[in-house]
């Protein structure tokens, strides 16, 4: 089995906002394709040049379950912006600007620019926390990555990859567990672990969507955290373009419009 | 003659071993009262300031906040507060129904709102405060709230204004007409982020409602919260010239809130409390009073342990006296009676002593306050005290301490007269 150099998975997570996946090769599952070909299919079917899309989040725990609209907008991996539509949160924009995260409210004269500490904290009370959203382009540098099999995950044949960070502490997850389809090549599953392996929170795209050829949507991902009993959260993404968006609209200016 | 005359008539012979006993019980009398005055003065300044400014006589919560209050779980909201407030303001003995919003908030003290985001380096700084929704009108009617503004003035209604606690002005460097940002959880279980201009700044004489504190109108709190006529709690204050005991009080608020939520089929379950079950600080004082309960019975015992040695002394030195009297008539168990008057009457004259003392000293205190300041320690901003304390008596407390001195200080001061018994009045004689 080959280890390989990849990036840190949280580019991975960051799916849900780019929620787009190329296809390289509509390959069936073959044993013999190595680690770096599928990681490297992997990651380049992860970046497109510009996303608009709408979608919502959903919220489900022992309080009941609740919805969140979205309308999101990305360009390469470096930049997205989610603006919410919901009434209770309409207007609340979150800019992330490779790892930076800014957040606009419309009653509020100040932009807040997010610190670190803050990243641990979920979404609008979410299983999904800034952390999972932020990342930078150079993961492919910070873990390494065993192929562990091939295996039927959820019904479909997967690629098991089992990712270690090179520097532990430096990572949210540093080890991580992902299964990423053999015929498209997009992610499928993913389990996160901490630094003392215990399991952190999980992932699965239940639903993708073909855009054009040989491109792949996620329209459907599921987040669990462990920590949150009982609790899912939901993202469902629609109406999706893929077209190049102007580098303004990724500017703290623009939040205010 | 009669014997109490006896035993008076050897007190005023024995002036000195009089004195002595005396000051024996007074010493610890005074001390108990005075510590059972600091407590009972604590009691009142609780009690002032839970059911002034904090909580009313009777604070009703959503019972899921309850609950789980150590998650400070903001969204168990009680709904339909104007429901509420006007059906509990015709309750007989109730003075005022107020309704407010307690949230988290992170105040945002910083931050960058120019340039282009990927030179952007500045972060913003966070402040956690505690966001307080009133109805400032009833407040001034209450406790006249107007009167504790250090500068500016009250927020109107409806609008984004607000005061800010005195110390959080300080600390943060807050001045009136300064623009404050803050974000936080909304009912709905999002987040939200307001500015608000500060209007006034506030200082209570209770620390612990000026540190990391913004108060809000309630409607422009309800606003940022998402909550539209919801609060996490109401507060119900008694009217004092009503005669109503409190737990008639707190079943009458009860009774008419079973009925509204039949009648509004509200599922929400209510927690109801009394003023002093709400605070641990309550309950701590209350602790803290049958400590010093146990610490003044032991002062007591000290104290009669000082008659008991001076009565075995003046046994010791009156035997021969005690001869002479025996010798004339007066019987053994007559010596024994003639000794327990003289300790009744030196522990009756020492609580007095003491009682009288305290009592004077105790309501000078009352008046001119006492100031915890100078005990070295600043009051905690966390704790419900006033930095002065008005110590106080009341009639029940001075009459327990003055019936359970006397009783022990008499009990431990006649135990060595029962030697007497093994004495013949030949060895008394003999004794000189």
């Amino acid at each position: 089995m080959k280890t390989l150099k990849i990036n840190k998975v949280s580019t991975i997570l960051l799916l849900f906002l780019l929620c787009l996946s190329e296809v390289g090769l509509l390959a069936q599952a073959n044993s013999n394709l190595s680690i770096d070909a599928i990681l490297d299919k992997l990651e380049q079917n992860q970046v497109f040049e510009g996303t608009i899309a709408k979608g919502s989040i959903s919220v489900k725990d022992r309080y009941g379950t609740r919805t969140i609209d979205m309308q999101l907008q990305s360009k390469g991996s470096d930049y997205s912006l989610i603006e919410f539509t919901s009434t209770a949160e309409r207007g609340q924009k979150t800019l992330r600007v490779k790892d930076k995260i800014y957040l606009y409210y419309p009653d509020a004269e100040q932009i807040v620019t997010l610190n670190k500490s803050m990243f641990q904290q979920s979404i609008l009370d979410s299983d999904v926390s800034y952390e999972d959203i932020a990342g930078d382009d150079s993961i492919r540098e910070k873990f390494i990555a065993n192929l562990e099999s091939v295996e039927i995950k959820n019904g479909q044949e997967s690629y098991k990859i089992y990712l270690s960070a090179i520097n532990d502490r430096k990572e949210t997850y540093p080890y991580q567990r992902i299964w990423v389809r053999s015929d498209t090549f997009t992610l499928h599953a993913a389990e996160l672990f901490t630094r003392r392996k215990k399991l952190r929170k999980t992932l699965e795209v239940q639903a993708i969507q073909k855009v054009s050829k040989n491109r792949y949507f996620i329209s459907k991902l599921v987040f669990s955290d462990v920590l949150k009993k009982n609790s899912t959260t939901t993202i469902l993404m629609s109406e999706v373009e893929i077209r190049d968006v102007p580098s303004n609209v990724f500017s703290i200016e623009s939040l205010k419009f | 003659m009669r014997l109490s005359f006896i035993a008076r008539r050897n007190l005023t012979r024995h002036v000195s071993t009089t004195i002595q006993n005396s000051i024996g019980v007074m010493i610890p009398v005074f001390i108990v009262s005075f510590l059972f005055s600091i407590i009972a003065g604590m009691e009142n300044d609780v009690q002032t300031i839970i059911t002034k400014y904090l909580a009313g006589d009777v604070r009703v919560r959503n019972m899921e906040f309850s609950k789980n209050e150590v998650f400070n779980l903001s969204y168990f909201l009680v709904e339909n507060v104007s429901e509420i407030e006007q059906v509990l303001s015709t309750l007989e003995g109730v003075d005022m129904v107020r309704a407010k919003l307690r949230v988290p908030v992170t105040m945002i003290n910083g931050g960058s709102d120019s340039g282009i985001t990927e030179e952007a380096n500045n972060t913003s700084i966070f402040e956690p405060l505690q966001m307080v929704g009133l109805e400032f009108e009833k407040e001034n009617n209450s406790y006249n709230i107007e009167s504790f503004l250090k500068e500016g003035q009250l927020p109107q209604t409806n609008t984004r204004q607000a005061l800010i606690g005195s110390e959080t002005a300080t600390l943060f460097n807050i001045k009136v007409g300064d623009i404050v940002t803050f974000m936080g959880p909304t009912a709905l279980r999002g987040s939200n982020g307001m500015s608000v201009t500060v209007v006034g700044i506030i200082h209570y004489p209770v620390g612990m409602f000026n540190v990391r504190t913004l108060y809000l109108p309630l409607n422009t709190a309800q606003d940022f919260f998402r909550s539209p006529n919801a609060a996490t709690e109401i507060n119900i204050t008694k009217n004092p010239l009503v005669k109503i005991s409190s737990s008639n009080f707190q079943k009458n608020i009860t009774s008419s809130l079973d009925t509204l939520k039949r009648t509004r089929n509200i599922i929400t379950e209510f927690d109801i409390a009394p003023w002093n079950k709400i605070s641990s600080f309550a309950q701590i004082v209350r602790i803290g009073r049958i400590i010093y309960f146990i610490i003044g019975a032991f002062f007591c015992f000290l104290g009669s342990l000082v008659i008991y040695n001076t009565v075995y002394i003046s046994l010791y030195n009156r035997r021969y006296e005690m001869g002479v009297l025996n010798a004339n008539g007066f019987t053994i168990p007559m010596l024994q009676r003639i000794m327990k008057y003289e300790v009744l009457y030196t522990v009756i004259l020492g609580t007095s002593l003491g009682m009288i003392i305290s009592l004077v000293f105790i309501s000078w205190l009352g008046r001119v306050g006492l100031d915890l300041a100078l005990f070295g320690n600043k009051i905690d901003s966390n704790t419900l005290m006033t930095p002065i304390l008005y110590p106080s008596l009341s009639a029940f407390w001075t009459t327990l301490l003055i019936l359970y001195s006397t009783l022990v200080c008499y009990m431990v001061g006649i135990a060595p007269i029962r030697s007497l018994k093994k004495t013949t009045p030949l060895s008394l004689l003999k004794s000189d």
